[in-house]
């Protein structure tokens, strides 16, 4: 028999387990419905550079597989890795997972781990996988493990590709950026071969040789895909018909067989590519940049070359180009105490090095336009909307904008030559302007003294406000790209000969003029007189010609003979002389070679405050995607380096757009005060409204209650 | 659902009415502003991550302040009766109630919209993070007001419903926390306990949207958590409700 009580309590039981079997029910249909969640998964990558999401230039790597890649994943076992380790696996295996489901079943991952087993371990150090000691840090001991992250990759059996460790990160794009370029490696069948000519920078001083422009031909990413050759211009050999692009990178002193060879290169449909350079300015101790003078021409050379690449449609200046905009500016910085004696790098605006803006500068014709008295002048504003162009052009943005040091300026030339079109692709701002190159660029002279170089400083940035104040300020070219059916330089000229040419020549001159000297017709018997205003006959009119000219050729009379025809008159090789273009050519000239060199490519001064060409490298790299027309990696590469860098230093600088760290310090304290006073202070504002309104309220109600 | 509107509106008009939306929203904003503008200097980098991960902390310690008197001081009041013999179902207040305490939290994000701008103005910010971290910054709190609320109609005690949402909240945090999952690795744990466990943490879920990828496996979680919570305060209320 059931008592009520007893009722009561078995009411009250039966609730108590109905309840429980409801959330048990709930927490397993929660469960299933997360878990449903994470199988059909649906991502949104919010990030600018969707650094989350697989590049177009992976998809397409992975697309053009037409064999089986087997991805050999070296990696320490998960379960042993923590924090941050963790994340940036568990970010890797992803990846690699993403890379599976888009090769429509063409790669395959095995993972394998060197912990559990010798022999995969033993293996792994035979191809060259690394592991790395990472430090861990327990409750209270500090210990190390051995981490293992590397990769060996093999494409259909016959080529393989090891990364031997990839660094731990969170951002699985910087396991895209190492991984995606190596598939594509294993897949290239032909390097393409390029060219390449290089004069090293002026020496900095102190017995130091000059910087040279090896490191990114170096770089793997490079290699993999390119075959570079140093090609010794200096031998007057033609450059070989399977080299299609040649890179000259700081002319200097070239002889007109030089240039006559770089002519030849070009019009057999060639791509020629050069970095250019006005005057340099080594980088020496003390930050001193000293002018180094260089020539183009060699002293014996009688055509100039700026005059040959005029003749092509492009025209390079001889001053060096500087460019207002603060904007614009690439980093320079020296180190100087601040008033409270503490060591400080201070940014300073240098406007000798810049970078082109991806903006186009039309649309800030209206800002540019306005007066001292702060009214746009529409007139001014109008004939802006015209002429600025954008920094960057369509073409040239796959390539991307290094930054310029010390650059000239390189713009198509006013008349361009018949078959020939041409593109500007990088200019400066608007407020840029030329120089004729000064002795010393360094901002804080030689002042040993942090006064002085204050007093230096300036004196530098006064020079600067009143030159940018007084001379004229336009956009300049500083990459121009002209292509199309060339003609010759040298078509109506003399073309100099191929060194083994001018040494038959020679050879066959002295035979000759050693049978001359022993033919007895030719024996002087004593010479006729000459009458006093008379003319001497010349004996012979080459004794008038300069050095290096044909002494012994008899004159010349109509149209000038081409070395072929005259070395096959005189028995010697020949070249087949083309005076048009026998395919079209492509000439890219950039107005500086600094942006590639090794020592600012390589962040040698990144610490003592520039010059650093972070994006230099890139630039490189995308220039012979672009000329190779491959345009598999530049998605990839254009995703790096968004530079997100906060700057308090601009807004209320002088005319050059310098700013002390005091000022920057006092700045930022008040932005920071702003921030954390002007919420707390808006909410407490609100507050009050709410009270004194409810007050009045209160006292309406009381006062019509007393009425 | 124009009960639970009503509920809304009469909460968040409770809560600008009373002292306590200018102490908890002054002292959490001087306190979130302070430290995440610290690191503000030239050369620094335009991300607000930093920002947002202090958020997360300081979550931790505002919100049990700001959910204890929910249904807590309904009960110490004696107004929780009231309440229950009102028209209105139960889990139209408590949506009311849960909507309301979001909305506010809300509002007093809105002020701290002007970091953001400042890093926009000062530097090159990527706003899609940003929008995601505030997105990721609502669904946390929600989950966080969520078990707040729970224990809040578990006790008529408000400094004990504060005591036990903290404990509940920082345990959820700790899975959620690199070095607590490394820590707890080597006492030999298997790796799928750890995985589970991490699993169960808001935190993870938060930190993987404010790095800028929204994922439905994220949002489903915090829907399924805030849920989860809420049926459980459901079924408190409605005990009582049916025990009279």
């Amino acid at each position: 028999m059931i008592t009520p009580r007893n009722s009561a309590r078995d009411s009250r039981g039966g609730y108590v387990l109905g309840v429980a079997i409801q959330v048990v029910l709930v927490v397993l249909i929660l469960i299933m419905v997360v878990f449903l969640a994470s199988r059909m998964r649906m991502r949104l990558d919010l990030t600018e550079e969707k650094l989350y999401t697989l590049t177009d230039s992976t998809k397409r790597v992975l697309g053009k597989l037409d064999d089986r890649l087997l991805i050999e994943a070296y990696f320490s076992p998960d379960n042993q890795l923590s924090g941050q380790i963790a994340d940036a696996r568990r970010a890797l295996r992803n990846l690699l997972d993403e890379y599976v489901q888009n090769s429509r079943g063409r790669v395959i991952v095995q993972y394998l781990d060197p912990h559990s087993d010798e022999d995969i371990r033993q293996k792994a150090q035979r191809i060259g996988i690394k592991s790395q000691t990472m430090s861990d840090r327990g409750d209270r001991t500090l210990s190390y493990k051995e981490l293992w992250q590397g990769v060996r990759m093999r494409y259909g059996g016959k080529k393989q590709k090891t990364i031997p460790y990839l660094a731990p990160a969170i951002v699985p794009f910087a396991y895209e950026a190492a991984l995606t370029p190596a598939v594509k490696a294993l897949t290239v069948t032909e390097k393409p071969k390029i060219g390449f000519v290089s004069q090293p920078a002026p020496p900095a001083g102190g017995g130091q040789p000059g910087a040279d422009f090896r490191a990114l031909r170096e770089l793997a990413e490079i290699k993999d895909q390119y075959d570079i050759v140093a090609h010794p211009l200096s031998n007057g050999a033609l450059i070989p018909d399977d080299i299609e692009t040649l890179m000259v990178v700081r002319p200097k002193d070239l002889t007109d067989r030089q240039k006559y060879v770089l002519d030849q290169f070009l019009l057999r449909g060639g791509r020629l590519v050069v970095f250019a350079d006005v005057d340099d300015y080594s980088i020496g101790q003390q930050r001193m940049f000293n002018r180094r003078v260089m020539a183009y021409d060699a002293r014996e050379s009688k055509e100039k070359f700026l005059d040959q690449l005029l003749s092509y449609g492009v025209d390079v200046g001889t001053d060096i180009l500087l460019d207002g905009q603060q904007q614009a500016a690439e980093g320079f910085a020296i180190m100087r105490r601040t008033q409270f004696g503490i060591p400080a790098m201070e940014r300073l605006f240098y406007p000798y090095w810049f970078h082109p803006m991806p903006v186009d500068w039309a649309d800030y014709a209206d800002q540019l336009a306005k007066g001292d008295d702060g009214n746009v002048d529409e007139a001014l504003a109008d004939n802006y909307r015209e002429s600025f162009k954008p920094g960057v052009s369509e073409a040239a943005k796959v390539i991307g904008a290094p930054g310029f040091y010390w650059p000239c300026a390189v713009d198509l030339a006013e008349e361009m030559p018949a078959g020939v079109t041409g593109e500007v692709l990088l200019r400066s701002s608007p407020l840029a302007l030329e120089q004729a190159p000064p002795q010393n660029l360094n901002p804080t002279g030689r002042g040993r003294t942090p006064g002085q170089q204050q007093a230096d400083y300036f004196k530098f940035r006064q020079d600067l406000v009143a030159r940018f104040e007084s001379e004229p300020r336009k956009q300049y070219g500083l990459m121009v790209e002209v292509k199309g059916d060339f003609t010759s330089f040298w078509k109506g000229k003399k073309a100099p000969l191929s060194p083994e040419a001018q040494a038959a020549l020679d050879a066959q001159k002295k035979k000759e003029a050693e049978a001359e000297a022993e033919d007895p017709l030719n024996k002087e018997v004593g010479e006729d007189p000459v009458k006093d205003g008379e003319e001497k006959p010349a004996k012979d009119d080459d004794e008038n010609k300069p050095a290096g000219e044909d002494r012994f050729k008899p004159e010349e009379v109509g149209p000038p003979v081409a070395p072929g025809d005259e070395a096959q008159d005189a028995e010697i090789p020949t070249e087949d002389v083309l005076e048009k273009s026998a395919a079209p050519g492509r000439l890219i000239v950039i107005g500086d070679s600094d942006c590639i060199r090794d020592d600012i490519v390589s962040g040698a001064y990144a610490r003592t405050g520039g010059p650093y060409s972070r994006t230099g490298g890139r630039f490189f790299v995308n220039m012979l995607d672009w000329l190779a027309e491959d345009q598999d990696l530049f998605d990839l590469r254009n995703k790096i380096g968004v530079d997100r860098t906060l700057r308090f230093s601009g807004g209320d600088e002088d005319a050059t757009g310098a700013q002390s760290v005091d000022q920057v310090r006092s700045k930022q304290f008040w932005v920071r005060a702003l921030n954390i006073g002007i919420p707390p202070f808006l909410l407490l504002v609100f507050g009050l409204v709410v009270f004194v309104r409810r007050r009045m309220a209160k006292k309406t109600f009381i006062d019509s209650l007393g009425s | 659902m124009r009960e639970a509107a009503i509920v809304l509106r009469r909460e968040l008009r409770s809560y600008f009415v009373s002292p306590i939306a200018y102490v908890f929203g002054v002292l959490f904003l001087g306190v979130q502003l302070y430290f995440a503008t610290a690191g503000w200097e030239d050369g620094g980098q335009a991300s607000a991550a930093a920002f947002f991960q202090l958020m997360s902390y300081l979550f931790l310690l505002f919100l049990p302040a700001l959910t204890m008197r929910l249904w807590a001081e309904e009960r110490k009041l004696g107004t929780l009766e009231l309440l229950m013999t009102f028209p209105v179902k139960v889990s139209h207040l408590i949506a009311g109630k849960f909507f309301a305490a979001v909305a506010f939290l809300a509002l007093i994000l809105l002020l701290t919209l002007g970091v953001p701008i400042t890093l926009a103005t000062y530097g090159n910010l990527d706003w899609g993070p940003v929008i995601g971290a505030y997105a990721a910054t609502i669904l946390m709190a929600s989950a966080y007001l969520a078990v707040g609320m729970f224990w809040s109609s578990m006790t008529r005690d408000q400094i004990v419903a504060m005591l036990l949402t903290l404990v509940t909240l920082a345990a959820l945090f700790l899975l959620g926390f690199p070095l607590f999952l490394a820590f707890v690795t080597e006492w030999g744990i298997p790796a799928w306990f750890v995985d589970l466990l991490e699993g169960i943490s808001p935190f993870r879920y938060f930190v993987s949207i404010l790095r800028g990828v929204v994922d439905t496996r994220d949002i489903v979680y915090y829907l399924c958590f805030c849920g989860f919570f809420l049926y459980a305060n459901y079924l408190v209320l409605q005990g009582r409700r049916v025990k009279g």
